[in-house]
């Protein structure tokens, strides 16, 4: 769609783009870190920059997608973990997968949920390598899953109201052309 | 396929390798990373809002779930405090308790050697492979690097990152803790460590020599070895005993006295800047 607008309306959506996705990395970020991780829907903090980042993939294009993945993953790492933390090569890495598989699937939100399944899956190997990481030794299975089981299932059921607020921020960009219900 | 080789991908796979190297060398050298600073500065209202808010959601819905919980809790309270009152050999152990008690409120008057600064939990982390806590006091505020951080309870850890008006605490249970302790009966040295297993549980390891004279229910304290906790502050007690078949060392489970369970409601805790003997942080 950007290709056929001129320089300065391909600039005004970059910026569009910038704000919208960056207001909505910086508020799910924030609600990650202060109140999810406050409450523990499930026994854990969900990863919802995850969600929003599938959402954000299946709604809008790949660049987009890559670019929200290193800016919520650097910002997520900022407000809530300690260095070092590998969060925007983390989301960069989903934000891969979650566009490849993007591609071959309708946008729509029984799409997004399916899509949301792999992604849990990375974020799963991600906290069982942070874990392998800060223990120093790889650690129980059983142990592990105690942690990593509630995450994706608090991750899994917290971001499926996401799409619908991503797809709220794809409006003004008007990148809804992907999107039907 | 064709975009992962695009000049495009590659610069932004550069870029957020940078994102991740830059802080952490900046954070191993002890600097300050501005960018990282400014952007939790600027989020750091919000974040205290959303603690806030959940705050008030959290004790809205416990009054409809806990209704049973604190009823039965309520009958129980009352049968201890009866047959309490009934007790009279447990008079002794109660003063002793509250001694004890009195006797840790009264730390800052004790040690005066203490310079102490109040902070507001405002955030947690936002994984689950780690215990991180973000504080609202910063630079501004005297906070820096490898300073101890305690509640009225005992130690909570120490701090990790800082920022302008924040910091983030690492707790005593992390893997990445270590803490030169004794105990209170025998003066048995040794350090406890965090623990993988024992951190989902809100315990951490003692590992000491087989020979020493430590049972379960001994007061573990700060040695004040190590440049960051001053000595004589409570880490916990010992609750069980265990061999270590690969160092024939003998381990000690300990309970911290900080309940890591209720952190999320904790909500304040203090931060000492300074005390006598400190290498890493302001006297």
């Amino acid at each position: 769609m950007m290709k056929n607008m001129s320089g300065g309306a391909e600039k005004r959506m970059i910026l569009r783009r910038v704000l919208i996705y960056g207001g909505a990395a910086f508020i799910l970020g924030v609600l990650q870190c202060s109140f999810f991780s406050r409450l523990k829907p499930f026994g854990a903090t969900p990863d919802v920059i995850l969600g929003s980042l599938c959402a954000v993939s299946m709604l809008d294009n790949k660049k987009t997608a890559v670019v929200y993945a290193i800016g919520a993953g650097y910002f997520i790492d900022t407000i809530g973990a300690v260095s070092p933390s590998f969060g925007a090569l983390f989301y960069l890495f989903c934000a891969v997968i979650a566009t490849v598989l993007a591609e071959k699937l309708i946008p729509r939100f029984f799409s997004y949920a399916v899509l949301l399944l792999p992604a849990i899956l990375c974020r799963a190997a991600y906290t069982y390598l942070c874990l392998w990481l800060s223990a120093g030794a790889l650690p129980p299975i059983g142990l592990s899953l105690g942690i990593i089981l509630p995450e994706a299932i608090s991750t899994l059921v917290l971001c499926l109201p996401i799409y619908f607020l991503m797809k709220i921020c794809t409006i003004p960009i008007g990148a809804r052309s992907r999107f039907t219900f | 396929m064709k975009f992962l080789k695009s000049k495009f991908f590659i610069v932004c796979v550069i870029i957020a390798a940078v994102l991740v190297l830059v802080p952490a060398v900046l954070t191993a050298l002890g600097q300050v990373d501005i960018v990282k600073s400014g952007l939790k500065t600027v989020a750091k209202p919000f974040e205290w809002c959303g603690s806030k808010i959940a705050d008030a959601i959290d004790g809205f819905v416990s009054v409809f779930t806990e209704y049973d919980d604190l009823k039965k809790e309520n009958q129980e309270l009352r049968d201890a405090l009866d047959s309490m009152e009934n007790a009279a050999a447990d008079n002794e152990v109660l003063k002793q308790e509250n001694a004890w008690l009195k006797e840790y409120l009264d730390l800052h008057t004790k040690n005066p050697e203490f310079s102490l600064t109040d902070a507001d939990i405002i955030s947690h982390e936002a994984g689950n492979y780690s215990t991180v806590l973000t504080l609202n006091k910063g630079t501004v505020h005297g906070i820096k690097r490898n300073m101890p951080v305690i509640t009225a309870a005992g130690v909570l850890g120490y701090v990790s990152e800082v920022g302008l008006d924040w910091c983030k605490v690492v707790s005593i249970i992390e893997t990445s803790s270590k803490v030169g302790v004794y105990t209170d009966r025998t003066g048995v040295i040794g350090t406890v460590e965090g623990s993988l297993e024992l951190r989902a549980e809100g315990k951490c390891l003692m590992s000491y020599e087989a020979d020493a004279d430590i049972k379960v229910g001994d007061r573990v304290y700060t040695s004040g070895t190590g440049s960051i906790y001053p000595g004589g502050l409570l880490i916990g007690k010992i609750v069980s005993i265990e061999a270590d078949e690969a160092t024939r060392r003998l381990m000690a489970v300990v309970e911290p006295s900080v309940d890591f369970s209720s952190l999320p409601t904790l909500g304040s805790v203090m931060v000492i800047r300074g005390y006598k003997g400190a290498e890493g942080v302001e006297e």
